[in-house]
């Protein structure tokens, strides 16, 4: 029990940046000779101890899919294309979706718009086309405020609140995507989605590791999940892993 | 119908009684005592059975069933009601007893379409140690005279044994004891997938010139696999219950449950034909049933364990070379040795790294049986080609199966194999090639889509989104707070200055300075009129705000006093005077007053400033 306890306390306790650093060398280093179970569990144990990031996750990603595990390797390089992505990123995740065994036939494109706008921008380049003209725009009302002053600036400053408004668009949309749509990567070798959320109900269809779902709304150990392509069904959790959810390693 | 025995023939008996007689039914065994190892015999016979009757065996608690054999006769009854059908059915049983004790037959039932009869129960004294007076066999009871040769063997002090023995074996069978069918399993309990060994034999006292219609068990459920089919009836001589037997053997199989339970082997059957030429006979006979209990594997298989793949094996694997040049393959062998179903067993599939490219495999077989079991060589060849060169390792193969022998299940790995490819002889490679270029097959390829390297470097931070920064909340939320903040306080203090006799002073004094302000602007422009009208207004607006009130009606003098009281310095009381009447000569006496406007604009600044 004290050895269940102090192993609990030490996988808290974060790296140092040291250590940390050399954890991060010796996965590269396992990799390199080709031990890439060696370099997933380094990498691993950096997430575990809270010291995630593109890097890492981009990393184990790939050690996971030099293993084939693809379920995993979706999973993490996923996590790293959100967190920052890559062209290193986005060519390991090409590969990894190409060897999913899952094609989702007739996707409807329900993404829509705002869904690849935000897939296709940052949130801090949203916040920042947002908060600079707001900001200036509302320093300059202030000291029109304060000292008075002439239409001029008036109509700077009315100008700059217009140039925000694209800027604070793309920020309601990405805390829309973020806080609303979750996804979720399918870990097991074969997920059966049934009909209800019951373990003896009907198999609907059967999913495979490394596909990609949107998780609609828990039911007791079952999700109910969505493919692209409007397929519906419900799944149970444990064989699921949300792509959002960065503190699960 | 089967027609066996000797006096079993379809007879038309044509009798005049006419009383119809019930059926009846008689159960005899030809022994009263029988040894553990003995047989004995049960008969069975039904009289005036009608049409359609059928003799039911019980369930025998304490004996097995060697070997059942029935008959049947027909005749016609004719009585009052005219001509009936009768039969007269006969069921010879072989058993033996399985335990020591009183062995209790249960009544065996006819059952007519009518009726049910039972027969009498029987009891039988079962001992230990053979009983005498077992089924008379000839020779059986003397000693054997020709030590070296098997039991039965014509004796010489007897010489006509021998012949008697010819004579009666040229007259047939003389009971179910001379010619019975035995199936035999090697083992009565075995796992799903492990092999056991079915053998069927017929055992004869009688000379046998000819089997045929043979039928064997069906064995679904089973995997079965041929080991001897002989042609020929080839006898050797057995021993049952110290009765000597020629023994054929007629089938052996090799049988590989695949689901497991209980399995019911229903008995063989066959035709065979006794004696020689025109004396022979065709008797027909039913061997004895088999139960196989067959056990699932145990849990805890090993990942990548095939169920088929019970017995005892061995792995290997090897490359026709360890070196090769570009374009030049080599082979991988992986080959299966061992004992089980090898037709079903299944290799492991060679991988290899993307620098090598393995072709579908060949793949060989050679099964064969030794001492009854099945065993051989399952493999298979890849043909591997190089696509880079280098130093690459073929990965270990592994092979999972259940040993029922030791009730485990076990692992065999073969090596790791390194294989070395060179570029080969340039030379050769212009020698052999096309002309303008090297052939597809010996270019060091070198394809894209393979992962892309690690990262060498980390940055140990998560980016958070955005809209979750307390900077980024506080830079959007902050300004307009603080532009509503500072209009709420500019309201507030609007609404209050205005019932604020110092606020409206202020008010006053600062729309007093602007008026000037105008007054100013006409000091170079405007006419005499207008700029002293604007400087008036300014001073009486002043003046008006800080005696809060107006100043229509007052005559100078009044306005004097009004100041003073108010506490207005006599040198602004007297400066304001001098305005205001300055003002009053340009308005009222345009031509009258050199209007020094300079001096006016002054004298009015002085009175704005000097009461404060």
């Amino acid at each position: 029990m004290s050895a269940l306890l102090l192993s609990l306390l030490l996988s808290q306790v974060s790296y140092s940046p040291a250590e940390a650093h050399a954890i991060f060398a010796e996965g590269v280093e396992a990799y390199g000779r080709d031990d890439t179970a060696a370099a997933e569990a380094a990498f691993r144990k950096l997430l575990e101890h809270g010291m995630g990031g593109p890097d890492v996750e981009y990393n184990l990603g790939t050690a996971e899919l030099a293993q084939g595990k693809l379920g995993e390797a979706v999973l993490y390089l996923e996590r790293a294309r959100r967190h920052g992505g890559g062209a290193d990123v986005d060519a390991n995740l090409t590969i990894a979706r190409g060897r999913v065994v899952d094609q989702v036939v007739g996707a409807s494109g329900e993404e829509g718009m705002v869904a690849r706008l935000v897939a296709a921008t940052s949130s801090l380049g949203a916040g920042l086309a947002f908060l600079v003209p707001w900001c200036v725009a509302f320093a300059l009302l202030l000291v029109l405020r304060l000292r008075g002053g002439g239409a001029s600036l008036l109509s700077g400053a009315a100008l700059l609140l217009l140039v925000s408004l694209p800027g604070a668009g793309l920020v309601l949309a990405h805390y829309v995507v973020g806080e609303t749509v979750h996804e979720a990567v399918v870990l097991a070798r074969t997920l059966p989605v049934r009909e209800t959320p019951e373990p003896s109900s009907k198999v609907a269809f059967e999913l495979h590791a490394g596909s990609t779902v949107r998780l609609l709304a828990p039911a007791g150990a079952f999700v109910r999940l969505r493919l692209p392509n409007g397929l519906e069904g419900f799944a149970e959790q444990r064989d699921l892993a949300r792509v959002d959810d960065a503190q699960a390693p | 119908m089967r027609r066996t025995g000797s006096a079993l023939g379809a007879l038309l008996v044509l009798t005049a009684s006419a009383a119809s007689a019930a059926p009846e039914v008689q159960a005899e065994v030809d022994r009263s005592e029988v040894g553990l190892m003995d047989t004995f015999i049960l008969t069975v016979r039904a009289t005036n059975a009608p049409r359609g009757s059928a003799i039911q065996l019980p369930h025998y608690d304490g004996a097995e069933v060697l070997s059942t054999n029935r008959g049947e006769s027909s005749f016609i009854q004719l009585g009052s009601g005219g001509p009936v059908i009768r039969q007269e059915l006969t069921v010879t049983v072989i058993l033996h007893p399985t335990r020591v004790g009183k062995l209790t037959l249960p009544p065996v039932e006819l059952r007519t379409p009518d009726a049910v009869v039972k027969s009498n129960p029987l009891t039988i004294t079962v001992r230990s140690a053979h009983v005498g007076g077992a089924p008379p066999a000839a020779g059986a009871h003397r000693p054997n005279m020709m030590p070296g040769f098997p039991p039965g063997f014509p004796d010489l002090e007897d010489p006509f044994a021998a012949l008697r023995e010819r004579e009666r074996e040229a007259a047939g069978p003389h009971g179910e004891n001379d010619l019975f069918l035995r199936s035999e399993v090697d083992k009565k309990e075995v796992y799903v997938g492990e092999q056991v060994t079915l053998s069927v034999w017929i055992y004869s006292r009688v000379d046998l010139s000819q089997v045929s219609n043979e039928k064997f068990p069906n064995l679904d459920g089973f995997w079965t696999e041929d080991i001897e089919s002989p042609t020929s009836i080839v006898n050797e001589p057995r021993t049952v219950n110290g009765v000597p037997y020629r023994a054929a053997l007629l089938k052996r199989k090799a049988l590989f449950p695949m689901r497991a339970g209980t399995r019911e082997l229903e008995p063989a059957e066959m035709d065979a034909t006794t004696g020689f030429l025109f004396a022979g006979r065709r008797e027909h006979r039913v061997g004895n049933p088999l139960t196989l209990k067959v056990k699932p594997l145990p849990p805890g298989a090993p990942a990548g364990f095939v169920p088929a793949n019970v017995g005892s094996f061995q792995l290997t694997a090897e490359l026709s070379s360890s070196t090769a040049e570009l374009g030049s393959p080599v082979t991988l062998r992986v080959a299966l040795q061992g004992q089980g179903n090898m037709k079903e067993v299944v290799l492991p599939r060679a991988t290899a790294p993307a620098a090598l490219k393995l072709y579908e495999p060949t793949s060989q077989e050679r099964i064969s049986a030794v001492r009854d079991r099945i065993e051989g060589k399952r493999s298979q060849e890849y043909l591997v080609m190089a696509q880079q060169t280098g130093t690459f390792e073929i990965p270990p193969l592994s092979f999972s199966y259940f040993d029922p022998e030791s009730h485990r299940y076990e692992t065999v790995r073969t090596q790791p194999l390194s294989l070395t490819v060179t570029p080969g002889e340039a030379g050769a490679l212009r020698a052999a090639g096309p002309v303008g270029g090297v052939p597809d097959s010996v270019r060091n390829v070198l394809p894209a889509g393979a992962l892309r390297p690690l990262r060498l470097e980390a940055r140990f931070s998560t980016p958070t989104p955005v809209w979750r920064r307390p900077l980024f909340v506080a830079a959007a939320v902050l300004p307009p707070a603080a532009w509503v903040l500072l209009s709420l306080v500019g309201v507030v203090r609007t609404r209050r200055a205005r019932h604020d006799p110092v606020s409206e002073q202020r008010r006053g004094t600062r729309a007093a300075r602007g008026r000037l302000a105008a007054a100013a602007r006409l000091r170079t422009s405007g006419t005499d009129g207008a700029f002293s009208e604007e400087v008036e207004r300014a001073v009486t607006a002043f003046l008006e705000a800080r005696l809060g009130a107006g100043l229509s009606g007052l005559t100078r003098d009044a306005l004097r006093q009004r100041l003073t009281e108010a506490g207005a310095p006599a040198a602004l009381v007297e400066g304001a005077a001098r305005v205001l009447d300055t003002c009053d000569a340009v308005r009222f006496a345009p031509g009258a007053v050199r209007l020094s406007r300079q001096t006016l604009l002054l004298e009015a600044e002085r009175v704005l400033e000097g009461w404060q």
